[in-house]
């Protein structure tokens, strides 16, 4: 309970962070996803099953804030769970760098996925 | 079978979550345009740190604004530019009036040098046509303006006045082709008339004799009547001699740029 209480303030502080301040920083022209983020934390970390409702939840309060359809990013978030705790098995958790190569090849396919949702929705957005 | 199942928990736990998930997106796919009760309790918990980071925002905008970004000079430089082209018409209007004065003075001038009752006028229009060189001055009859008055300013000859009415003269220009000045090249005392072409003039009745070379500065004989003696008429460019005659035919560029008059001075009377 308390991870879910915490992983809901860290989600929501990062929604917010990301709605709010970062484009003031940053424009329309960069917008990191730090949900993701936080979702391959707990892929990294995480049971399979409360991992899963976490990403899943995340997901769907990021879709409050973002699109029309409740459940689309949980949906996602929750693939990505799942495809990031099915690989974890082929990486070594000690090391540092799996965070981070782990990281930038979810980016690569997050922005993929992005820039397919922006162009159908006529918006020149790049993440 | 409860093998199976053990070996691929987590693939049947997430297959069975994500069933889920697209059960709970496709129920929401059919309800669009409600808000849920989950949408709207996310919202109510986040509406008071979305206010908090708006001012926040707010304050860190207007500080930026006024302070970071320096709107106030953006405003003051929009200002500073609107004072610029101001400045720029009073300088242009300045640069106006100095060259005026500066004709002006040239003329007074020029004046002193002539000694003779002098009328300064302004050119108020040209010739209608471009057949012919004349100018109208906003001197008539009234100041003392009558026909056949010598037009100068201080570089040389204008031309001379050929119809008077009482606030306003007309003025024939020496490059006319109407108009004929008796004038003299100034180093040998060549004597000619000096007529007008156009853009320049020919001074004809020059003795073939006489040696006469390019840049020579030709002047008003004085014999004419109208043009006191030793005013500047302009330079010869141009020598042209044929291979028998009397004379040669010398072309003369005006010292006066004639389209570019706006002040002259009328000479009254013969020089004192």
């Amino acid at each position: 309970m308390k991870r879910l209480v915490l992983y809901l303030i860290v989600g929501i502080a990062s929604i917010l962070t990301q709605t709010s301040i970062l484009p003031l920083l940053f424009g329309l022209t960069l917008r990191p996803d730090l949900i993701l983020l936080l979702v391959l934390y707990i892929g990294l970390n995480e049971t399979p099953l409360a991992g899963a409702f976490y990403a899943w939840l995340l997901g769907c309060i990021l879709d409050v804030f973002c699109g029309t359809t409740l459940g689309l990013n949980g949906m996602i978030m929750l693939l990505i769970f799942c495809s990031i705790y099915i690989g974890r098995r082929q990486l070594n958790l000690k090391n540092d760098l799996v965070l981070p190569s782990t990281l930038l090849s979810l980016l690569r396919a997050r922005s993929h996925y992005n820039k397919r949702k922006t162009s159908n929705q006529g918006l020149k957005i790049w993440h | 079978m409860l093998d199976f199942l053990k070996k691929h928990q987590t693939i049947f736990l997430f297959t069975s979550l994500f069933v889920c998930a697209l059960l709970v997106y496709s129920n929401s796919l059919r309800q669009q345009n409600k808000t849920t009760l989950f949408e709207r309790g996310v919202l109510q918990l986040t509406s008071p740190f979305y206010r908090t980071l708006d001012n926040i925002k707010n304050e860190v905008t207007i500080l930026s604004d006024n302070y970071l970004n320096l709107i106030d000079v953006q405003q003051n430089n929009i200002i500073l530019k609107q004072r610029i082209r101001q400045q720029r018409q009073q300088l242009l209007q300045l640069g106006e009036v100095a060259q005026e004065n500066s004709r002006l003075r040239k003329l007074l001038n020029f004046h002193d040098n002539a000694h003779a009752p002098e009328l300064p006028a302004r050119v108020i229009a040209v010739d209608a046509s471009s057949w012919f060189r004349t100018i109208t001055i906003d001197k008539g009859a009234n100041d003392g303006l009558s026909e056949g008055l010598a037009v100068v300013v201080a570089e040389g000859i204008v031309g001379r006045t050929i119809k008077c009415s009482s606030h306003t003269s007309r003025v024939l220009l020496a490059n006319d082709a109407a108009s004929e000045v008796s004038a003299l090249i100034q180093h040998n005392r060549t004597r000619g008339v000096a007529r007008g072409k156009g853009t320049t003039l020919t001074l004809n009745y020059a003795l073939r004799s006489k040696d006469v070379q390019i840049g020579d500065a030709v002047i008003t004989a004085g014999t004419g009547g109208i043009f006191p003696k030793g005013l500047p008429i302009g330079t010869i460019t141009n020598i042209t001699k044929h291979d028998y005659g009397l004379f040669q035919t010398l072309e003369i560029t005006p010292s006066v740029d004639f389209s570019r008059l706006e002040d002259v001075l009328v000479v009254l009377g013969e020089p004192q």
